[in-house]
């Protein structure tokens, strides 16, 4: 369904070119839920939002977005309003992406009303998914008399009402406690088996929603797995250092931080935090193929020949 | 744009320090009376037969010695004001915000000219006067701003340590947060002398600013607006070089604003 | 209770405006009555005469009962009689007002609509040419004096070209060039505050939002960044009565409007204090209702106001 080959986001800055994402592969299958993780600064965000052509004008994008076997970064910047209109629907970070001076129920409303729909039909709709998910009661209050939780779920409902092929969910449960985290879960639940592409850096709740689990670190994708395998069995030292580093399973946390992305180093990033690293981690290691999972590491080469 | 705005200063600033090489901007001579821009009088001469280029460039040395004085007079008093106010918070800070929205209620040059007109009318004509009534309005601005640096500020760690070690509340006051609060002052204080020198030209130009005998930008202005159909070069050339420095002031603030 | 709060304190910088206004005259050293009189008269007055007008304007009372006496009757527009003219002062005022307030609207529309136009569109197409040549024009516009734009004005169009006339009052003809003048600079603050603004609120998070529903830009601009951007561009242009005030009098002196400006200075030079004294007072007053009605439209335009800060 989507398809994203050789993906480069590069930003100017003072410091020097920035390369947030650099030669990202992945597809997404129809049907699929595809969950993005990684601590903050690893390019996620940025990811997702190149995708759908949100970024601002000071990012360049390089290579294909094929979804539905058109590129997207070649459409015009019409047809790719179309897109986000009606088939890709990104969903933003929650705490301040509602527009503060409209209603909730108008918000939502707002994409079905560039859809060119009947006003009732509307109406009915958009109540509906709110009641769907619990705050029908909101819909003609202000942003800002909603809880995170509830902003959240507004902004699903606003991606759901235009009954996307595709929904991309950026960071759906930054900045909220435990209930309102679980309440978040059960509405993602409550999707059914819509294609779903979601960042976080909430592993805990990628655990509930993940069919495949992707690992970003400094702009690229070390690890592809499958959800189950991924949380019982990490390949990557980076993966098994992120899910050794939650409080249940022991809380390590990694040593050292990420480098910059301005000057990274030479072969693997990950290497200067790593305990396994060799001399061979100086070369840059190519994304391998270890049971039905891909992953970027020399430990698994010998493996292959 | 600091190189821009810094280097229209400079041009002024040097021009205006040439000043006695162009001659003595008071020298009468009736035989050439408002004769047009010449080799002689490259911005011609006025209705007096002074040479305008003598007196646009005096008009300099006074327009920015004024305004910068005012402008740290102003700064000074603001700074305290708004320092006390943010620092010690409470009744303080509440009589303070209402005296500061009472001066932000009258329009600043409304206030001005009323206040040189009374105090002219009582104690006669003086460029001290304008200063001080410039001052007592212009104040307002470097208070609000510090306000709102101390109240942040204050916050801020480095000052919460120097409190803990208990260092005295003035002693964090001077040592801590004036200084701290130096690159938004700088760049208000850059943009406020611009302001200022628009304020004395405009009092100036309504004959309520620096007095003759001694040449400024907008009296020269208001002696010229009479001749403006046989003469406009009396008042053309003062009121380019105001629109320059002001411009030069604000280009250099926006830009230190920017790069800060 | 944001309603009463914001009440009282206009009340309480009402009664600072006027004690500064007051003050203007009663601070001085020396007996008004005899400043009083010898601006009438024109020399020293006698001992009886300065005697008898300290008892008809009540100056034996002490200096608080005056004050008093001259709020209550100012607050009912009685500034008393002008020095120098057989007249009472707030009739004078009215006489002017008309003038200035044609010529404060005609601007005021035109250099709002204006600054609107090209502080979005400078917004939109932010650093392309549109952008830097609003940005250039407005930044000549606050730094241009007005009096001075308006003497070349008045040269190239007047004395060159005797396409308008340069000074005096009414009819369309005579509004061209002050107004032109005027908006110049008037425009040039809004335009950059306009613009800022809205970029400020382009930077925002829920614009990403609006631009994922798939909006066209001018919706995104004009139906989320500029709603949200109008609130700080209200209290501006409510704080920006001054600016306009400041430009009146500049204007109005240049091209021999017979306003409110022109008569400030004259009362200035002829020291007809009283008309001085009314003429603080009642720009005060204007600026603080002006600020008062627009801080009130809040609790209708942003519905965070209600509820708290």
């Amino acid at each position: 369904m989507l398809k994203v080959e050789n993906l480069v986001v590069r930003f100017k800055s003072r410091v020097g070119v920035v390369r947030a994402v650099d030669g990202v592969n992945f597809d997404v299958v129809s049907g699929e839920r595809f969950v993005f993780v990684g601590e903050s600064g690893s390019g996620k965000t940025v990811l997702a939002m190149a995708l759908v052509r949100l970024l601002p004008n000071n990012a360049t994008v390089t290579g294909r977005v094929i979804f539905d076997g058109v590129d997207l970064l070649k459409l015009s910047e019409k047809e790719m309003r179309k897109v986000r209109n009606c088939k890709i629907a990104y969903i933003p970070q929650n705490q301040a992406s509602l527009n503060p001076l409209m209603k909730v129920g108008y918000q939502c409303a707002e994409p079905l009303v560039e859809q060119g729909l009947e006003r009732g039909r509307i109406m009915r709709k958009v109540s509906e998914l709110l009641e769907f998910f619990g705050i029908g009661h909101r819909f003609k209050d202000y942003p800002h008399k909603l809880s995170g939780g509830m902003r959240q779920r507004a902004l699903l409902v606003m991606g759901l009402s235009r009954e996307p092929e595709m929904i991309i969910a950026d960071e759906p449960t930054k900045g909220l406690d435990a209930v309102k985290r679980e309440q978040v879960v059960e509405a993602f639940q409550k999707l059914g088996r819509r294609t779903l592409m979601v960042i976080t850096h909430d592993l805990p709740f990628a655990e509930k929603v993940a069919d495949r689990i992707a690992v970003m670190y400094c702009g690229k994708i070390v690890e592809i797995s499958p959800a189950r395998e991924f949380f019982d069995c990490p390949l990557h030292p980076y993966s098994k250092g992120l899910l050794e580093s939650l409080p249940e399973r022991g809380m390590n946390p990694i040593k050292g931080f990420q480098p910059s992305l301005v000057n990274l180093p030479e072969g693997c990033r990950f290497r200067e935090r790593c305990d396994l690293s060799t001399a061979r981690c100086a070369e840059e290691p190519p994304l391998l193929e270890v049971d039905g999972s891909l992953v970027r590491c020399w430990l698994y080469a010998d493996e292959m020949c | 744009m600091v190189f821009t705005g810094g280097g229209i200063i400079l041009c002024i600033l040097i021009l205006s320090c040439l000043a006695p090489i162009a001659g003595d901007p008071c020298s009468v001579n009736m035989d050439e009376r408002l004769s047009p821009p010449s080799f002689k009088h490259p911005f011609g001469t006025d209705q007096l037969g002074r040479d305008m280029l003598s007196r646009v460039l005096h008009g300099g040395r006074v327009s920015l010695i004024v305004a910068i004085t005012i402008s740290l007079l102003s700064m000074v008093v603001g700074c305290f004001v708004g320092a006390v106010s943010g620092y010690f918070g409470g009744v303080v800070d509440d009589v303070i915000g209402r005296i500061v929205d009472v001066f932000m209620s009258i329009p600043e040059i409304v206030l001005n000219i009323a206040m040189v007109g009374v105090f002219c009318a009582v104690y006669g004509v003086s460029t001290f006067i304008v200063i001080f009534a410039v001052v007592f309005t212009n104040w307002v601005g470097y208070a609000r701003l510090m306000r709102g640096m101390v109240l942040s500020l204050k916050e801020r760690e480095f000052v919460l340590c120097a409190k803990a070690i208990g260092a005295g509340e003035w002693y964090i006051l001077f040592r801590h947060i004036i200084p701290n609060a130096a690159g938004p002052l700088i760049v208000l204080a850059t943009l406020n002398i611009g302001n200022v020198i628009m304020t004395i030209a405009s009092l100036g130009f309504l004959g309520l600013g620096i007095q003759p005998p001694i040449p400024e930008w907008g009296q020269i202005l208001n002696s010229g607006k009479n001749y403006i159909t046989t003469a406009p070069w009396i008042s053309f050339f003062p009121g380019l070089f105001i629109a320059l420095s002001v411009l030069g002031f604000n280009i250099l603030g926006e830009g230190l604003n920017a790069e800060s | 209770m944001y309603v009463v709060r914001r009440a009282v304190q206009a009340v309480i910088t009402l009664l600072g405006v006027s004690l500064i206004s007051f003050s203007l005259l009663y601070i001085f050293p020396g007996d008004p009555a005899e400043f009083i009189l010898s601006i009438r008269y024109g020399y020293e007055p006698s001992a009886e005469d300065v005697a008898r007008l300290r008892e008809e304007l009540g100056l034996n009372r002490p200096l608080v009962t005056q004050y008093l006496d001259w709020l209550s009757r100012a607050l009912r527009g009685d500034f008393g009689m002008s020095w120098t003219e057989p007249k009472a002062v707030m009739p004078l005022i009215l006489e002017r007002a008309q003038a200035s307030a044609e010529l404060f609207l005609a601007t005021f529309l035109i250099s709002i609509f204006f600054a609107f136009v090209l502080g979005i569109l400078s917004s939109i197409y932010r650093d392309r040419w549109i952008d830097h040549l609003t940005r250039m024009f407005s930044m000549l516009g606050i730094s241009i004096p007005s009096f001075w734009l308006g003497l070349v004005l008045i040269w190239i169009f007047s004395v060159n070209f005797h396409l308008l006339p340069a000074f005096g009052c009414c009819g369309i003809k005579h509004l061209v060039l002050p107004v032109l003048t005027w908006s110049f600079s008037f425009m040039a603050i809004k335009t950059r505050f306009i613009r800022a603004s809205v970029i400020e609120e382009l930077s925002k998070e829920y614009i990403v939002t609006a631009r994922s529903k798939g909006l066209a830009e001018s919706a995104v601009v004009l139906r989320h960044a500029l709603r949200n951007a109008l609130i700080p561009i209200v209290t501006y242009l409510s704080m920006s009565v001054s600016h306009l005030i400041v430009g009146s009098i500049m204007v109005e002196v240049v091209f021999s409007w017979e306003g409110l400006g022109t008569l400030l200075v004259k009362s200035v030079f002829e020291r007809d204090f009283p008309v001085v004294q009314a003429l603080v007072f009642l720009s005060g007053v204007v600026m603080i209702s002006v600020n008062l009605v627009v801080d009130l439209l809040y609790t209708v335009i942003d519905p965070r106001v209600k509820y708290g800060e």
